[in-house]
């Protein structure tokens, strides 16, 4: 097993890192992506570049927590400046009805193994000058942090190239080949590329790929909108959020604030063309100023949203398909995937060299849908 | 602190987007090791662009140089034209709020659920 071939299907930050880490296991590992790293209008580019393991649903908590201790060590693994902080981050609520759920979800995922804790009052304000005041209770995870998204990908992928990994870009993936239920080769505009094993990782436009093999990946194509400021001084090192309130609030380096929170734009998914809603800028500055009112006077000074693939349950598709051998899905996730996306790698490269499947990454299987997966 | 004085300085280091003190060799480095096409994708591998100004200073200079290092076919791809044509205060977006009806809030999404996701998945 150790010298098959693979093919991996999109270069975002959960094939970037899949590339990389196969290649690091010693398997020969090609690349490919509908055009190249870092264009516009996909899920990874356009990110808020969040880096948490707080508030995932309960079974990616421990895919979240092992995601991070890679991260820790990322910058050094791939020798690049990630702009990687792990200052921390907080969910708050100034509303007394939310403060008993919020606890619950922090016991939860202590549980589960997580470093969070619920901190309440002058304790939260403290550690968050600038808050609004009337926020009174906050789930602080200290490991949670962000990324800079576009960097992460570049690194990622210029590093899998050093370990030999084939890029070809502008070589779009259009179905597979298949004979006696295995895989043999990817279809792409290129010509086939042969292959032992695909891994379609392709955000949104996995469910194409994947339809024309006759499985049914059931995304929605959502543009979610960002909003960037000027520069301020450095005053914010933690990641914010708000209870039931669309909004996620991080400084980066460079001293402008991201400003994201699942805000709906609009997108086409053939073109890769997204525009903005004005009511989502406005609700989206309003929520910011309601959680970190100091931010009233700063010019917002760019907009943008990507096209990002959620399933119903708001839980990625990774693993393999019945019936299917060496097809492998990572893709759909539900706008959480950035913190996760080395984590996947990591384990989908082990899953390729040893043959076992993570328990880390055992729910998120396309069987749960329930299809049927009978190929002709 | 970037100093911003390009007097006797190796070419490389000369300061092509002075909003965010990127300078030529970082841009070539994006094109050269990077494989950076296009003005967009120097802009978010350097942040050539996405200072103060937008890219209206910089961005004939960093066409100049894909140009130079052999990307003029996918060079000549404009920047991106995004919303607001010049910075807007937070305040001022927000007081816009009460007049729209769509979206009636953000897509649910697990991130933003937070501690409503009850859910025992």
């Amino acid at each position: 097993m150790k010298t098959a071939d693979v093919i991996v299907i999109g270069a975002g930050i959960v094939g970037s890192s899949t590339a990389y880490y196969l290649a690091k296991a010693g398997l020969k590992v090609t690349l490919v992506d509908s055009r190249s790293p870092v264009t516009g209008g996909s899920a990874t580019q356009a990110c808020a570049g969040g880096v948490r393991q707080q508030g995932r649903v309960p079974v990616e908590i421990p895919l979240g927590i092992f995601s991070i201790k890679l991260w820790t060590d990322l910058e050094a693994e791939l020798d690049e400046n990630l702009e990687y902080r792990q200052d921390g981050m907080t969910v708050v609520t100034d509303d007394e009805q939310q403060i008993a759920r919020l606890s619950d979800r922090v016991k939860r995922e202590q549980a589960l193994g997580l470093d969070i804790r619920l901190v309440h009052n002058s304790e939260l304000h403290g550690l968050i000058p600038g808050l609004s005041p009337q926020m009174r209770v906050g789930s602080y995870c200290p490991t949670d942090g962000h990324a800079n998204p576009m960097r992460t990908v570049n690194a990622f992928v210029v590093a899998a190239q050093r370990r030999g990994v084939r890029l070809k870009w502008n070589c779009a993936a259009k179905g597979f080949v298949v004979e006696n239920n295995r895989l043999i080769a990817v279809k792409t505009v290129a010509g086939e590329l042969a292959c032992r094993y695909a891994i379609l990782a392709a955000g949104y436009w996995s469910q194409a790929i994947a339809a024309a093999a006759g499985i049914n990946l059931p995304f929605q194509a959502h543009a979610l909108q960002m909003m960037v400021t000027a520069r301020r001084p450095p005053q914010l090192d933690q990641v914010l959020g708000w209870v039931s309130n669309g909004i996620s609030l991080k400084q980066m380096p460079s001293g402008g604030f991201v400003i994201g929170g699942g805000w709906p734009g609009r997108g086409n998914t053939q073109t890769y063309q997204t525009r903005l809603l004005p009511g989502s800028l406005a609700k989206s500055a309003r929520t910011t100023v309601g959680l970190f009112p100091s931010l009233a006077g700063i010019p917002v000074l760019r907009a943008w949203a990507g096209i990002e693939a959620f399933c119903e349950d708001e839980m990625q598709v990774v693993g393999s398909v019945p019936g299917l051998d060496g097809l492998i899905m990572a893709a759909g996730f539900s706008g959480h995937g950035f913190a996760v996306g080395p984590g996947v790698g990591s384990l989908l490269a082990q899953y390729l060299t040893t043959g076992e499947l993570s328990a880390m990454l055992a729910p998120f299987t396309i069987e749960r849908f329930g299809n049927d997966f009978s190929f002709p | 602190m970037k100093s911003f004085d390009v007097t006797n300085k190796p070419e490389n280091e000369l300061i092509i987007c002075r909003c965010e003190g990127v300078n030529l060799g970082q841009i070539q480095s994006a094109i050269k090791l990077s494989g950076a096409q296009t003005v967009n994708q120097v802009k978010k591998l350097t942040r050539a662009g996405m200072g103060l100004c937008q890219g209206r200073t910089c961005a004939k200079a960093v066409e100049s140089i894909l140009d130079t290092e052999g990307q003029s076919p996918s060079g000549t791809e404009p920047y991106q034209a995004r919303p607001p044509v010049r910075g807007v205060a937070v305040a001022v977006l927000a007081n816009g709020a009460d007049q729209f009806d769509e979206p009636a809030g953000p897509v649910s999404v697990a991130m933003t659920r937070g501690a409503d996701d009850d859910s025992a998945k």
